[in-house]
């Protein structure tokens, strides 16, 4: 059970961090920026908060009232680097010999080293250097080498940001595996949506420095609450709520009417894979059933299409693919109801 | 010929050298964690000795340990320690000199590795002596070698100084430099060329061991420079 709710300031830039895990893996999402390396290298000791509160298990690691704050050494956090952070000069094994805990005796560690060689398939490497190890091989070493000490909490710092797309979907499965095993508190930091939606089962957005109450992930997914979430999430057309009125609510940004009452929403949402398109049939609230936008396609491809409201051609909406149309068509951009999201302002 | 300038400089080098090493690595080492000031101060004055005429560096030690001096005389009468006029005294001319050299390649070595090493050994539970010793320093090896290598260079070629500090007495301060600059004043060309030979043999057989190790470090350190 990890508990943190501190505060660090940087310059101009603010940390605020209140966040409470159990037994889980809990994404911490944001953009790059957002402060989530920050927050991984506060939590594992690395850096010293300004004020607040730090426990694991009921261990506290750091009370900026009790002027409590326990060294990185002795937290026996395992934190994986976003490049890993192997030793140059140490081959596989030694790296690894490095990881358990001081008061190991060296028997036990290195009958746990060859276990560990076993488990993350690195018999044949261990006298290699890391130099001479591929970025997946270089991965495994360095999630062994933080397991070595067994630790409550695991800080994974984007760890597949420094490899290539086409390695990085086999080495996901193997980190799934090793998580569903690992007891203890798991931090996936992450600015990848679908990767957190794919590990994690809840989700903690981070935006500016704040964190936002952990939430699960799916529901996240579909039901973001702000602007920014909605970004976060992947809706890629959003547009401000102007005016609500006899029971419509006016979208300046795309020159719709939208039917519902929605007075408390400064903003809607949807979806590309939400928006179908319909040739054109004149008018613009036929049956009444689905949000509708007047559109001209601009642009079509095998991913999506682009296109702009007739009466808004600066404003671009992407919408499901769909190659019966062409650019210079007039078409009807319908929303089912239920995958339109109104989003409330920030916080 | 009269070997001994050329004993007596490779001695005072090896062990300005020596003494350059330890200091130097522990100076760029301890350096790193001061405060941003008190670094800059500090940077400062350990680096003077390579802007300043060696001269000036002698003058500021014979206005120090000189017998004449405070403190020179204090440690001829506490101890019997005389440090002018002596060849050990060049020791002390010349690692002042070469001191910079180590220090800014050992501090340059130190600021290219990678942060994340360190913080992830502390978070390893790893002592701050075993990161000293056992991933700093071996990651840094090329690079501590050449700074070496460039301070013995330096120690070696040291007159300014050390002309100053140990004048120039033959077979007991007399060092290649010093040696050079007195044959030529006494009109003795043929055998201050010997000596010049002598001193360009040394400094090519420098030059190249620090080409050769630099160009072995900068080959093991690719791969790993993540």
């Amino acid at each position: 059970m990890l508990q943190a709710r501190f505060e660090k300031r940087v310059g101009d830039f603010r940390l605020l961090v209140d966040l409470s895990a159990g037994n889980e893996t809990i994404a911490l999402l944001g953009a790059s920026g957002a402060g989530k390396t920050m927050t991984l290298r506060c939590l594992a000791g690395l850096e010293k908060p300004d004020r607040g509160y730090i426990a694991l298990d009921g261990h506290v690691w750091f009370d900026g009232e009790k002027g409590v704050c326990v060294p990185p050494q002795e937290r026996g956090v395992g934190l994986l680097f976003q490049h890993y952070a192997l030793f140059p000069n140490m081959t596989v094994r030694q790296n690894l010999l490095c990881g358990f805990r001081r008061d190991t005796p060296r028997r036990q560690r290195s009958a746990e080293a060859e276990r560990l060689l076993e488990r993350f398939c690195l018999r044949g490497l261990e006298d290699r250097l890391p130099g001479q190890l591929s970025g997946g091989q270089q991965q495994r070493v360095a999630l062994a080498r933080c397991l070595a000490r067994k630790p409550r909490l695991l800080l994974l710092d984007e760890p597949f940001a420094a490899l290539d797309a086409h390695l990085r979907w086999r080495l996901e499965q193997e980190l799934m595996t090793t998580l569903t095993s690992f007891e203890g508190t798991a931090l996936y930091v992450t600015h990848d949506r679908d990767e957190a939606r794919r590990i994690c089962g809840r989700v903690c957005v981070m935006r500016a420095g704040r964190t936002q109450p952990p939430e699960d992930v799916e529901h996240w997914h579909s039901h973001p609450a702000t602007w920014s979430a909605a970004e976060l999430a992947g809706f890629e057309n959003i547009a401000a709520v102007s005016r609500t009125a006899d029971g419509m609510a006016a979208l300046d940004g795309w020159d719709a009417l939208w039917p519902g009452d929605h007075s408390d929403a400064a903003a809607a949402a949807f979806r590309a894979e939400d928006a179908r398109l319909e040739a054109d049939g004149g008018s613009e609230t036929p049956d009444g059933k689905d949000f509708v936008i007047l559109c001209r396609i601009i642009r079509t491809s095998g991913q999506e299409t682009i296109c702009a409201p007739l009466r808004r051609p600066e404003c671009l909406l992407r919408a499901a693919p769909d190659r019966r149309f062409a650019p210079g068509d007039t078409v009807r951009l319908c929303v089912a109801p239920g995958k339109a999201v109104w989003l409330r302002g920030e916080d | 010929m009269d070997w001994f300038p050329l004993l007596n400089s490779l001695r005072v080098a090896l062990i300005a050298t020596v003494l350059t090493f330890f200091l130097g690595i522990w100076a760029a080492n301890g350096i790193t964690r001061l405060p941003a000031w008190l670094k800059g101060a500090l940077d400062c004055v350990l680096t003077l000795p390579l802007v300043l005429p060696p001269t000036v560096v002698g003058f500021f030690l014979l206005k120090t340990i000189s017998p004449k001096a405070p403190l020179g005389s204090f440690l001829l009468d506490a101890f019997g320690w005389r440090l002018t006029m002596t060849w050990y005294s060049a020791v002390l001319a010349t690692a002042i000199v070469a001191f910079p050299l180590m220090y800014r390649t050992a501090r340059g070595s130190f600021e290219q590795l990678s942060p994340e090493w360190e913080a992830c050994a502390e978070t390893m539970g790893l002592t701050r002596r075993f990161i000293f010793w056992r991933i700093k320093l071996p990651n840094c090896k090329a690079g501590l070698l050449a700074g070496t290598v460039l301070s013995f260079a330096r120690a070696l070629g040291e007159y300014g100084a050390t002309s100053m500090v140990t004048g120039y007495i033959p077979g007991r301060t007399a060092t290649v430099a010093t040696t050079v600059y007195q044959l030529w004043r006494e009109g003795n060309d043929a055998l201050a060329f010997r000596w010049v030979l002598i001193d360009l043999g040394i400094s090519l057989v420098v030059l190249v061991a620090m080409n050769l190790l630099q160009r072995r470090g900068g080959a093991a350190r690719a791969p790993s420079a993540v």
